[in-house]
């Protein structure tokens, strides 16, 4: 019988970063290893939301749910539990699960369209208010703000947000840049009401798309 | 652990996927397929499956910590035919810095001298466990 090597595995999957990836959410859970399951998940949710920016014309009128549904179905695919809108202490928008109910890793997030300041703050709100860990073991202590732009100078709304975030109630501090390099996101921590530091990655997905040229404007792009 | 419900809501935008994770699951669920390992091409084979891209992400899915249908197996085969599995902290070396070390002198070995297996994964060592 014919031997697969490693090569060929690492390219039917696509590339050896990732197949890497599916590797690793077997050796997170595996190892029982809390921080490595964010790591991989962040990665893995970094690379849907490039699928996002690679063609944002595909998503031009799309509402939050939908965005987090199209999250949801890529990483159901990829071994994670996830889903949204789901009660965990109120309404989450995304709750993620690596492994099984007794024994797995839990992340939340909560999306939501950058109007304005006030949804970013709306959303931290409703996550910190209302936060209790998926499953119930305070060691999950990571949470993520997802925020879908369809406005110019996503950068400068996303500082925006940041500056904004040491007069928060409960008060942010720890503010850092991204460890992931993605120049959208960055990190804060809070005490949560248990005495808990929870750690949270903002994340801001940039969907703004508005061509100038002639074509660009007369096309209609098909849902 | 995993259903047919499971599955099929899963891949519900990639349903061919979704349709050889079934029937892997199904296959290898039977205890006259249980074998020590399976191989891709032999899986392929067995299942009659054609895209190679589709049955790779379908076997990831199959191994993740959501499945536990199966795990992988790496392994080499040296200048004397010695083969030589690799363990899980060189598994662990291979996802932080993309290859392999040589089991002899320490050396990167290429992706195309490594061999992939799988063997049958912690659910139905469960099932045999609850028996």
């Amino acid at each position: 019988m014919t031997k697969t090597t490693l090569d060929q595995i690492e390219k039917f999957s696509g590339n050896s970063e990732v197949f890497r990836r599916s590797l690793a959410r077997c050796k997170a859970y595996e190892d029982k290893n809390y921080l490595a399951f964010i790591d991989i998940l962040y990665k893995d949710l970094d690379f849907i939301l490039y699928q996002f920016q690679a063609n944002p014309q595909l998503h031009k009128s799309s509402e939050e749910d939908k965005i987090s549904h199209i999250i949801e179905m890529f990483l159901n695919t990829q071994g994670y539990t996830a889903s949204h809108n789901k009660q965990s202490g109120g309404n989450v928008d995304l709750t993620v699960l690596l492994g099984q109910v007794l024994d797995g890793f839990t992340w939340i997030g909560e999306a939501k369209i950058y109007r304005s300041i006030a949804d970013p703050r709306e959303g931290l709100l409703q996550l910190v208010s209302r936060y209790k860990p998926a499953s119930g073991n305070y060691n999950h202590v990571h949470q993520g703000v997802l925020l879908y732009v369809y406005r110019p100078e996503i950068i400068t709304l996303m500082q925006d947000w940041r500056d904004e975030l040491p007069s928060q109630q409960p008060i942010h501090s720890n503010i850092q840049n991204d460890i992931f390099n993605n120049p959208f996101a960055f990190t804060s921590e809070y005490t949560h009401e248990s005495g808990v530091t929870c750690k949270v990655r903002h994340i801001g997905l940039n969907l703004y798309f508005k061509p100038r040229d002639k074509s660009g404007r007369n096309r209609k792009v098909k849902p | 652990l995993l259903t047919e419900n499971t599955i099929r809501s899963d891949w519900k935008d990639n349903p061919i996927v979704g349709e050889f994770s079934l029937s892997i699951f199904l296959y290898v669920s039977e205890e006259k397929n249980h074998f020590n390992f399976y191989t891709f091409s032999g899986l392929k084979e067995a299942l009659n499956i054609e895209n190679n891209e589709f049955l790779a992400q379908a076997l990831n899915y199959l191994c993740s910590p959501k499945s536990q249908v199966l795990s992988q197996i790496f392994f080499y085969i040296d200048d004397q035919d010695n083969e030589y599995q690799f363990d899980n902290e060189e598994i662990n070396h291979y996802i932080q810095d993309g290859f392999f070390a040589s089991p002899h002198t320490g050396q990167q070995l290429n992706s195309e001298d490594i061999y992939i297996a799988y063997q049958l994964g912690r659910c139905f060592k469960e099932d045999a466990s609850n028996d």
